[in-house]
């Protein structure tokens, strides 16, 4: 058989072979078989020494030739076949995206200090810093230091718990203001966030433990205009911009003139419900402007000064602004209630 | 103290209708709690008269009744045995719903037709007990007029909520006087009828008045009023005082109340002929003596107490309430009116201590107007008069010793206005003075003279005018300003450390709660914290730094704060601890079927330390958790190591770095399983699995975890610098680990510090990554599975010198803890 033939006749098989693979261990065989040291195509090599040295370069081009097409067949199928390998594992591995995710645990933080956080921040933007004073307190700081006699009847305005003959729960957070004004000289501008006690039952709307917001400013020339402008910056931040505020006269041993502040129903937006009591306005903090007695005895020349104080509570704030109709959720704790507070 | 727009008319002309006066009272400092119209439910109701009766066909007891409705007239059936003809009655026409509900249609009884009902008094709310028979009204009115204008029950009544300076406000002659002061009308008040003073030929009177002690009652006067005729007083008056919230008795009693409700001057009357002699005396009580007071209680009196007494026997605690002995009843002939001026503050110890609370205590706590004492009791004796058939032959006897003076008060315009921030003129703040009643008069520069009158006894000094000067010109009219700042608002380092610590505390998946500082006395919690508080319990300190432990003299009973005056025993001293709050917490959700749960709390807990000194309050982090899935070393312990995680992050979020944990036992906690966190040798917090005990009784799940931390020593230790940024290592580190056998009981800490100690020039971290016991390792040994991280700033490291340092590392081991290298 001539070497012409024999070309013709490895290309043949190789075809026929070819085109029986599909898959990778076959077409390692092929290419053993054909293209391996000792494989149909090395042999013809092998041969070329024993043609006529005339024909050998366009035998040789051939060969060369047989041996690239195979090789480039070879791995054109290789390739594809690695390329459907993959698709099919990638395939394979599909999801179900819509399972639900990791349970990651995520924490909340407590309404009360949610809104004591929000309050702080929108003072301290204002330039208020923050202070703090005993839970535990006497009769000084709590009552008289803030012009509340003994024997007045103001003093029926708050049921106090004591603990002994001197020292008692604070019922409100303005001793914070005594405590300040004795300790710094004017200008003063603070808040003062903390717990208070009452001698109240604990009920829908009433609780023995409950926390107040208490905040001073005094300084040269300061107005009760300045006690307006600050305290309804306060209010469009907490309960947005769409609320009225009013204040109206009232009573507080510690202020002079004293000043109730009232904002637009949140429910009813000044129509009247059962939550405003029919009236459209909801009571949310007591305010005036520093009595000079309370100056007086903290140290405080009120020749020369003149401030604002303000006091709120902050559970009712809470109450209001998340629309909870029960002040003993805020000691309940039930989970289902903490886990709406993020 | 409760208004009605009636009886404030009568007064003076209300420029406000009957809302509006609501808003005006509450705008100028007179809370209106509620409004309410008297005649609720009673508007649709008319009255008739009955023209006809005849017996009904089919009914014995039902009558069949024609009523006049003065236009028109009307068929209705009646059962009621009282109905006759020419009776004036009260009448719901169809469409009517009763106050209690009944409505009211066209029907058929027995088959006579009815067009409407003729009512009884409880069948209109008027009445509370069922009445036998149909209400007979008046014979003199009309048929076919609203009931409420018939029976004056046409009125809007203002429930206020007064608060003490606006005592003034106790009587509906202040309340006019603050309509006329506030209103923008120009308005005049009726004054009412007195009796006259001149004109009469008055005697001296016979009774005579001691005052034995000025202090307590300033002014004293009474006056005879002789036969009198105790009966009903007149409608109207009966009507106003109900629509006072006030009950009427008869005539003589309910002048007194009706004067005290127009003057704010509580009155008494005495029955005169019960009064010992003709003496009056005022004095303090002697030691030993009683009287039984109007409400039939014994009262056990004291020298404290101040008493009206004839010559033989109290018959009054003064200012208070009245004496059984000398009660007014249906036999009284004279009658001794008394009007006084006592003491704000022993009126009110005397109210206290007897627990009463009466109108007269009230209004003399407040402090009344001295200077309108005898108009008061003249305008008593005029009604009496007139209503009660009283004689009066006799001069008021006014005890007086030291009439009032009014105080003068210089009010500066120009400081006023800067203290409100608007600008007003010297002339228009005293026209708003005069006004509301104060006598005002412009002096030198801006300056004002106030005489101050009777009735306001509340004002003492300048800025109670300045806050009359802002009422009168309206707070909302004030322009709305805001102070300068010199300085920016902020936080201290300290509070900005809180807020971190709860931030990293609800990053770390637990949630916020908050609980009550008040225990109860039994919570059955507290007193397993006996061995806590005596070890572990840190008292702050004060302020030197340093701190001082529980325990030592003191028991735990007696470092419990409780209260004096507990309002019940469920709140009735402080808490020592969070932990106790903390684990009801969990309790109560695993009873409502929540099964996990991490939750914190940051909070104030208290200590006594002893008599008279202030208890002493600590701030305290607390942390539990029930429920959590991993347990990251099989050891049933996923609770504990969650906690302990958290903790840890908290630590290094505060940028803490020498702290380490020790093993303890305490009560409340599982005896293998709970440790102390200390900072250097302090003891800053506890965490431990609770005891199964603990567990079985608040049904809790199986190792719900509690721990607590002492959140001053977290501010103290905390590194409050900035956050200071080390450059990213250049050179790459070699990680190697290593498996050991080691004793069961030898802490994993102990490992990890003599690692540690072993390499440390080069070892950048060390951490154990498994634990295990079990298959495969000896009986009383674990296996650890320690990672070491090599790294030099500097340079690259050899592989060589990793091996050595590696090496001796295990040398130290076997040698310390005989520790048997796993795979070597």
């Amino acid at each position: 058989m001539n070497i012409e033939e024999t070309i013709n006749e490895v290309k043949q098989e190789f075809q026929e072979m070819f085109a029986e693979a599909q898959d990778s261990e076959s077409l390692e065989e092929i290419r053993i078989r054909f293209l391996g040291k000792n494989g149909r195509v090395k042999k013809l090599y092998g041969r070329m020494g024993s043609i006529p040295e005339e024909s050998k370069p366009v035998l040789g081009r051939e060969l060369n030739k047989l041996k690239q097409e195979i090789s480039k067949k070879l791995k054109d199928r290789q390739d594809k076949l690695e390329e459907e390998k993959k698709k099919k594992q990638l395939e394979e591995e599909k999801i179900d995206v819509t399972l639900p995710g990791s349970k990651i645990k995520t924490g909340s933080q407590h309404p009360l200090s949610l809104v004591t956080e929000e309050l702080e921040d929108i003072f301290i933007s204002m330039g208020f810093k923050i202070a703090e004073g005993p839970e535990i307190e006497d009769e000084y700081y709590n009552f008289k230091a803030l012009n509340i006699p003994e024997d007045h009847p103001a003093r029926d305005l708050q049921d106090t718990l004591y603990l002994d003959d001197i020292y008692l729960l604070r019922t409100h957070t303005s001793p914070v203001q005594v405590r300040t004004m004795e300790k710094t000289q004017p200008p003063i501008k603070i808040i003062a966030p903390g717990r208070v006690y009452r001698a109240d039952e604990l009920d829908a709307s009433h609780s023995p433990v409950f926390h107040q917001l208490e905040g001073l400013v005094v300084d040269e020339q300061i107005t009760f205009g300045d006690l307006k402008g600050t305290i309804s910056i306060m209010v469009e931040e907490i309960f947005g911009e769409n609320h009225s505020v009013r204040f109206r006269p009232s009573y507080f041993p510690f202020t002079e003139p004293s000043a109730e502040v009232d904002v637009s129903c949140i429910v009813c937006q000044g129509e009247g419900c059962s939550l405003c009591s029919r009236t459209g306005w909801l009571e949310i903090m007591g305010s005036g402007m520093v009595h000079p007695e309370v100056l007086r005895m903290s140290g405080i020349d009120p020749k020369d000064y003149s401030g604002f104080a303000f006091g709120m509570g902050i559970d009712r704030i809470t109450l209001l602004k998340y629309g909870i109709d029960d002040i003993r959720l805020l000691q309940e704790n039930d989970r289902r209630f903490l886990q709406q507070f993020k | 103290m409760q208004i009605s727009y009636n009886w404030l008319s009568s007064y003076i002309d209300i420029p406000y209708d009957p809302e509006k006066l609501k808003h005006f009272l509450t705008m100028a400092g007179l809370e209106v709690e509620e409004m309410s119209y008297q005649g609720q439910g009673l508007e649709k109701i008319i009255t008739g008269e009955i023209t006809e009766v005849s017996d009904h066909s089919n009914a014995d007891n039902l009558k069949v009744c024609q009523v006049s409705l003065g236009e028109e007239e009307r068929q209705m059936v009646c059962g009621a045995p009282n109905v006759a003809e020419n009776m004036k009655v009260a009448v719901a026409l169809p469409g009517t719903t009763l106050p209690g509900g009944l409505k009211i249609e066209e029907t058929e009884l027995r088959g006579v037709k009815s067009s409407g009902m003729i009512c009884s008094a409880d069948e209109l709310g008027l009445k509370e007990e069922r009445q036998p028979g149909i209400m007979e009204l008046p014979e003199e009115i009309q048929p076919g007029q609203p009931l409420v204008k018939v029976l004056m029950l046409d009125d809007y009544l203002y429930k206020l909520d007064l608060t003490p300076n606006y005592a003034r406000c106790l009587g509906h002659l202040g309340v006019a006087r603050e309509v006329r002061g506030l209103s923008d009308t120009d308005l005049e008040i009726n004054w009412p009828d007195l009796l006259p003073e001149r004109g009469r030929d008055y005697q001296e009177s016979a009774v005579e008045v001691e005052i034995e002690d000025p202090d307590l009652c300033q002014r004293y006067t009474c006056r005879l009023i002789e036969d009198v005729e105790i009966k009903p007083s007149p409608l109207w008056m009966q009507r106003h005082l109900e629509a006072a919230g006030v009950r009427p008795i008869n005539n003589i009693v309910d002048i007194t109340n009706y004067v005290m409700l127009e003057y704010n001057q509580p009155l008494h009357a005495f029955d005169y002929d019960k009064i010992s002699g003709s003496k009056i005396i005022v004095r303090r009580a002697d030691s030993g003596e009683e009287l039984i007071t109007l409400d039939d209680e014994i009262r056990e009196l004291t020298p404290e107490v101040l008493v009206i007494a004839d010559q033989d026997k109290p018959i009054g605690l003064a200012g208070v309430m009245g004496g059984a002995n000398t009660e007014v009843t249906e036999t009284t002939e004279k009658v001794l009116l008394e009007a006084a001026s006592f003491d704000a503050v022993n009126i009110r110890r005397t109210a206290k201590k007897y627990g009463i609370s009466s109108e007269s205590s009230h209004r003399f706590e407040r402090k009344i107007d001295i200077t309108a004492v005898a108009e008061a009791s003249r305008r008593a004796c005029y009604l009496l008069e007139k209503y009660a058939g009283g004689k009066i032959a006799e001069k008021l006897v006014d005890c007086y010793p030291e009439p009032f003076r009014k105080r003068e008060i210089m009010l500066d315009a120009a400081r006023a206005n800067a203290h409100l921030g608007v600008e007003i003129t010297g002339e228009k703040m005293a026209d708003m003075l005069s006004g509301l009643g104060f006598e005002a008069e412009m002096q030198e520069g801006s300056r004002i003279a106030v005489r101050i009158p009777g009735f306001r006894r509340d004002v003492d000094g300048d800025a109670d005018l300045v806050e009359e000067i802002a009422r009168v010109y309206g707070y909302n009219n004030i322009p709305y300003t805001r102070p300068a700042s010199a300085e920016p608002g902020g936080r201290t380092s300290e509070q900005k450390a809180g807020l971190k610590i709860n931030r990293i505390l609800r990053g770390q998946g637990l949630e916020e709660v908050k609980n009550f500082s008040l225990r109860s006395e039994e919570d059955g919690l507290t007193e397993q914290l006996e061995d806590y508080y005596h070890d572990h319990l840190a008292l702050g300190d004060d302020g030197d730094g340093g701190g001082d432990y529980g325990g030592g003299d003191c028991c735990l009973e007696d470092y419990i704060v409780g209260l004096k005056n507990p309002l019940s025993r469920a709140f009735s001293r402080m808490r020592i601890s969070l932990l106790p709050g903390l684990l009801e917490v969990l309790s109560l959700n695993s009873r409502k079927q929540i099964e996990e749960m991490a939750i914190y709390e940051s909070g104030r807990v208290f200590g006594s330390r002893g008599e008279g000194r202030r208890p002493v309050e600590i701030d305290k982090i607390g942390l539990a958790s029930m429920g959590a899935a991993r347990d990251p070393w099989n050891l049933s312990a996923p609770d504990f190591f969650y906690l302990k995680g958290a903790m840890e992050n908290l630590l290094k979020g505060l940028e803490i770095k020498d702290w380490n944990w020790r093993r303890i036992q305490l009560d409340i906690f599982h005896p293998g399983r709970a440790a102390e966190l200390k900072f250097d040798e302090r003891s800053v917090g506890v965490l431990g699995e609770l005891h199964p005990d603990i567990i079985e009784d608040y049904k809790l799940p199986a190792r719900a975890s509690l721990a607590e931390m002492d959140g001053e020593s977290l501010y103290r230790w905390a590194g409050y610098e900035e956050i200071s940024y080390r450059g990213i290592p250049r050179y790459p580190s070699i990680s190697r680990d290593l498996a050991l056998l080691v004793a069961e009981d030898i802490p994993a800490r102990d490992i990890i510090e003599a690692v540690s100690g072993a390499a440390d020039d080069i070892l950048a971290d060390v951490d154990i990554f498994d634990f295990y016991r079990g298959e495969q390792i000896p009986e009383g040994r674990k296996s650890l599975a320690l990672n070491m991280v090599f790294r030099d700033e500097e340079r690259t490291l050899k592989e060589v010198e990793v091996e050595e340092r590696i090496a001796g590392i295990i040398e130290v081991l076997e040698d310390k803890f005989e520790v048997q290298i796993r795979g070597k």
